[in-house]
């Protein structure tokens, strides 16, 4: 997913092409055109200060995550979206990932279709929240959501077809479904597309948020891939999610499986993640702050070559969001969590993140 | 003095009966669109999910253009308390969240004031808002919610 400088060109030409076809015709000012044909582009930051009872104070994972969104009629649309973090050992920004890029065609609630390289659905975080640091409450992604280039072990891209979709009635019905190429040779890489293996990833998610429980939803996930690494792999995913957003209260909580298995042989690695949030906004002449506690669980198998270099998880985050304005807040926490040589690490931390 | 004080506000309440009424009368929102949109009666449920990007469609596939009132104005009170239920913060990260996920086209317009919002709905037959029901204007009408018209027994935005 490393953009090279050619690719780098070749985005950004592709950027300005996006914004010509869809630039906002002169004078048009009404509702319905704007809505028909516009580009939007936008984007988040973050800058992370860290302090560590192990490993001192150092800045972290910063980064700067630029998104173009194309709207050519009512129904057809194209998204690009970029990621540059800073990388930790020469402190500059490293190479843009490419995240997402892909062409979409609306319907109606009900069907909506996507071809490109997009965010799968396996984890429920991952699909909602994105990149986006700004718009999740806590710091920390969950494990399960940590991206693969971040040492995460869960599938998170995704090359081919999504279609999803919402259907008007009492049970909130949703669905996603999914073809197309998932893992690669590499945790970090996507498989490449193959007349043999045309379609290796399948991921199919069903949700219900009941009118009878207001704020409340519950979604089932399931992804099914081949990883052409040495030796082969099958993969089988289960994500189990509910969320309940009302009011000044926020719970999320996700439970994941991802089992593999050796094509060539009955060996079976079975790995295990969860983590739950709430947030509350408190009232008043406090409602800008936004208190949270986060607890991340992750247990990986460890006899498997293809995870090497995640790590298990036992994390809980206790801090507090203040959004003292729309486009920019400011998140202190403090975080338990094992350390690098196996030990318990203790970090106290400020994020400053915005949205332009 | 009394006596011509009071004589001047009966006259004046007299000669400007609008200003009467509208000083005595809270007011009483209401959901509205074009008076040339083909909807006519939406759910609670429904309208819940078209101010929070989740609901982004009228039936026939097109895109909803919801327009909001004034940030600080009681109708933006009013449908942050009592329509979302969200702070106003927690509401416009929503909509910065729905467009970034490619949910919707773009944030709600943020009218200036009731005319403009008056204005800008009655120019799109797919725009939908919410205004004061007992000032309503031309080229706007009420909306049924859960087939109550507003006023009667039962409307949901009571």
């Amino acid at each position: 997913m490393v953009v090279s400088p050619v690719a780098s060109k070749r985005l950004i030409s592709l950027i300005a092409v996006l914004g010509i076809f869809t630039s906002h015709p002169a004078g048009a000012d009404a509702l319905e055109s704007a809505i028909r044909r516009f580009v939007s582009i936008g984007g988040f930051g973050d800058v992370n200060l860290v302090h560590s009872d192990r490993q001192g104070t150092s800045l972290q994972n910063s980064e700067i995550d630029i998104y173009v969104t194309g709207h050519f009629s009512e129904n057809w649309s194209a998204q690009i979206e970029a990621i540059a973090d800073r990388d930790p050992e020469v402190h500059t920004l490293a190479e843009p990932l490419l995240e997402r890029f892909y062409a979409g065609y609306t319907r109606s609630d009900a069907f909506r279709l996507e071809v490109g390289q997009i965010h799968t659905g396996i984890v429920a975080w991952n699909e909602r929240e994105h990149r986006s640091r700004f718009l999740q409450t806590p710091i920390d992604v969950p494990g399960i959501a940590r991206r693969e280039d971040r040492n995460g072990a869960w599938p998170l891209h995704f090359v081919g077809v999504w279609a999803s979709g919402r259907f008007n009635g009492s049970l909130g019905l949703t669905y996603g479904a999914g073809l197309g190429n998932g893992r690669g040779r590499e945790r970090g890489d996507i498989a490449n597309f193959s007349l043999h293996h045309p379609a290796r990833a399948k991921l199919l998610v069903l949700g219900i948020a009941p009118e009878a429980l207001p704020g409340w939803s519950f979604a089932a996930a399931a992804y099914f891939d081949h990883i052409p690494a040495s030796p082969a792999l099958r993969e089988r995913d289960l994500t189990l999610s509910t969320s309940y957003v009302r009011g000044n209260q926020e719970l999320r909580a996700e439970w994941s499986l991802l089992r593999h298995e050796l094509i060539e042989g009955r060996t079976a690695f079975s790995s295990r993640g969860w983590y739950v949030l709430f947030s509350q906004r408190l009232t008043g002449r406090w409602q800008t702050l936004r208190p949270y506690i986060l607890i991340d669980r992750l247990n990986l198998d460890q006899r498997e070559d293809y995870l090497g270099g995640a790590a298990n998880e036992q994390a809980v985050a206790v801090g507090v969001r203040w959004d003292p304005l729309r486009w920019f807040t400011w998140k202190t926490d403090f975080r338990a969590q094992n350390s690098q040589d196996g030990g318990r690490e203790h970090l106290v931390r400020v994020q400053l993140a915005f949205a332009f | 003095m009394t006596r011509r004080a009071i004589s001047a506000f009966a006259v004046f309440f007299a000669v400007c009966p609008g200003f009467a009424a509208t000083a005595e009368r809270p007011p009483t929102y209401c959901l509205i669109v074009s008076d040339s949109s083909p909807i006519r009666n939406l759910s609670f449920a429904e309208a819940r999910l078209i101010f929070l990007g989740v609901r982004t469609r009228w039936p026939g596939g097109r895109q909803i253009a919801v327009v909001i009132p004034p940030e600080g104005s009681a109708a933006r009170q009013f449908l942050l308390s009592k329509i979302v239920d969200l702070s106003d913060i927690d509401f416009s990260q929503r909509w910065v969240g729905q467009v970034y996920r490619g949910a919707v086209a773009r944030a709600p317009s943020t009218a200036r004031n009731p005319e403009d919002l008056r204005k800008l709905i009655a120019a799109s037959d797919v725009a939908i808002g919410i205004a004061d029901c007992h000032d309503l204007g031309p080229g706007v009408r009420a909306l049924a919610i859960n087939e109550k018209r507003p006023g009667e027994p039962g409307y949901g935005l009571e």
